[in-house]
């Protein structure tokens, strides 16, 4: 019995993407600023993809991934306007913000960038059907079939 | 600001996580009370007419059903959801945990170190345990790496992603600490065995340990041990029992061979184990507990209930061929308490059973009707 590696095999086939990741200067014990620092190479990665024949719903793949992709477009759209919420109580309670303002708002550079790593971590997340599919293909300790499966526990 | 977390290795999310658990929350409430309830509509109408054309021997089984049912646009569209829905919320918990999880290992690491101290308990891991292969094959419940995988060096982070993602999972029915399997096993016991007072428990396939520490609240002063394969489950659960001051005992052992000497125990548990585990597996845990039992004691296993009929046994098992716990099908219609009786418990004090509870309809599960399943057997 193959006991499964450990996460070198999971990382490699990961698109590196640490320096855009929200929360991570936020993380307990982890000083501010670190976020435009060198990503800590050391860090460990969680697997993002769950071992296991993923099954097929629908006649055509591809409506499997569509349907992936929109549910993570709903969450984040949900995520958003939670935020904004936050944003505009909390303002609105402190007398800070004048609602028209948001209309005639422009970026600086440094939010320009700011908003740029975000949409490519928010992009990678709602793309990760395609990337799940690619690793049922690519990893070689991926069961091939639900049978594999169930004949693990049937023995 | 305060803390909001219900003990010290909780991975607190960030505003956005936890608006993504919300919504993860929100969106498998609504299939539950929206989309659901119509399966058993698409069944009746499109399904049911089919197979009463069909052989007589195919009507009562529930596999039967499986084919039919994945041809149903509606079903097809429903199913994919609800798989959706249960791999956002592990994505979610992994962006939570996977930041911190370095901090979090500290945590767990001075808690686990100042045990003598602190509750009292302790943690003893065994590197050489083989993972049985019906946890590695795939999985279970999509948890990326399952039970078992580290991913840094003495690190926390299943138990941490199994923590968060139960309480969304279940939509809140778990409670703040996800303690309500033992709650109802409890309820269980109080109700059937009301004059217990076991000094020895074992709880099995204890994993975070959220379902050990309320029997040591139960019975101060008994010696409570929790035994998993997982390691990254048991030491989040050990940490997790000191920041909570109960004291609990967890060791890395396999239930169907445990290694604690014949009749440790006074009373043996587990909560919704038994489906995760194998054919070959399940008779081993019975024949075990039946040995670890010291005269007079009590086994308590809970678990899921399979289904009343053939199309709820297909519904609940769901589960199993959409959310990777794949030993479900083969529970589906075995008789618990002959096997339990095979592997060595008296038949006059062996008993499988069902009790009902209420459950608000966002937290059905397959079914309108809720309840578990309690297996219990005295030596």
């Amino acid at each position: 019995v193959a006991r499964k590696s450990k996460t070198s095999v999971r990382a490699g086939s990961r698109p590196p993407r640490r320096t855009a990741r929200r929360g991570a200067a936020s993380a307990p014990g982890t000083a501010r600023g670190t976020r435009t620092a060198a990503a800590p190479a050391a860090a460990p990665r969680i697997a993002r993809v769950a071992r296991g024949k993923r099954p097929q719903y629908f006649s055509d793949p591809a409506i499997d991934k569509l349907l992936s992709m929109t549910l993570t477009l709903m969450e984040e759209l949900s995520v958003t306007r939670d935020r904004l919420d936050t944003v505009e109580r909390l303002l609105e309670s402190r007398r800070v913000l004048e609602r028209g303002k948001i209309e005639s708002f422009a970026p600086d550079a440094r939010a320009t960038a700011e908003r740029g790593a975000r949409r490519t971590a928010y992009v990678d997340r709602v793309l990760r059907a395609a990337q799940a599919e690619l690793e049922e293909v690519t990893r070689r300790d991926m069961p091939r079939t639900e049978d594999e499966v169930v004949e693990a526990v049937a023995s | 600001v305060a803390d909001r977390r219900p003990h010290a290795v909780w991975p607190e999310a960030d505003h956005d996580v936890r608006a993504r658990f919300d919504f993860v929350g929100a969106l498998r409430g609504q299939l539950s009370r929206t989309l659901m309830p119509g399966m058993r509509s698409v069944f009746e109408r499109r399904v049911a007419p089919v197979l009463a054309a069909g052989p007589a021997t195919r009507r009562d089984d529930f596999r039967a059903i499986r084919p039919l049912m994945e041809a149903q646009p509606a079903y097809q569209f429903w199913s994919a959801l609800q798989r959706r829905s249960q791999e956002l919320a592990w994505e979610a918990a992994i962006d939570a945990t996977e930041p911190r999880l370095g901090a979090l290992t500290a945590v767990a690491r001075r808690l686990a170190a100042r045990a003598r101290r602190g509750a009292g308990g302790s943690l003893e891991l065994d590197p050489a345990l083989q993972v049985p292969r019906y946890h590695t094959a795939a999985d279970i419940h999509l948890q990326p790496g399952g039970y078992h995988t580290e991913f840094g060096s003495g690190d926390v982070a299943a138990g941490a992603l199994y923590d968060q993602v139960l309480r969304v999972y279940s939509n809140g029915n778990t409670g703040p600490l996800n303690e309500v399997f033992a709650e109802r096993l409890l309820d269980f016991q109080r109700a059937h065995w009301p004059g217990l007072r076991p000094r020895r428990i074992l709880d099995m396939g204890c994993g975070i340990g959220n379902s050990t520490l309320p029997w040591a609240r139960a019975f101060r002063g008994a010696r409570v041990e929790g035994i998993d394969v997982a390691a990254p489950q048991l030491r989040y659960a050990h940490a997790r029992a000191e920041a909570l001051g109960v004291p609990a005992h967890f060791s890395q052992r396999n239930a169907e061979s445990t290694g604690f000497a014949a009749g440790s125990f006074d009373l043996v548990v587990s909560h919704i184990m038994l489906h995760e585990t194998s054919r070959s597996a399940l008779p081993a845990i019975l024949r075990e507990c039946r040995r670890l039992l010291a005269p007079g004691g009590l086994m308590l296993h809970l678990e899921i209930p399979r289904g009343r009929d053939p199309y709820e046994k297909f519904m609940f098992n769901w589960e199993a061929w959409n959310n990777n716990e794949t030993f479900a099908v083969f529970l589906t219609d075995l008789d618990l308490a002959a096997l339990a009786v095979e592997c060595g418990f008296e038949a006059s004090s062996t008993r499988c059973g069902e009790f009902a509870v209420t459950r608000p309809p966002e937290q059905r599960l397959y079914s309108e009707a809720a309840w578990w399943k309690v297996l219990e057997a005295r030596a």
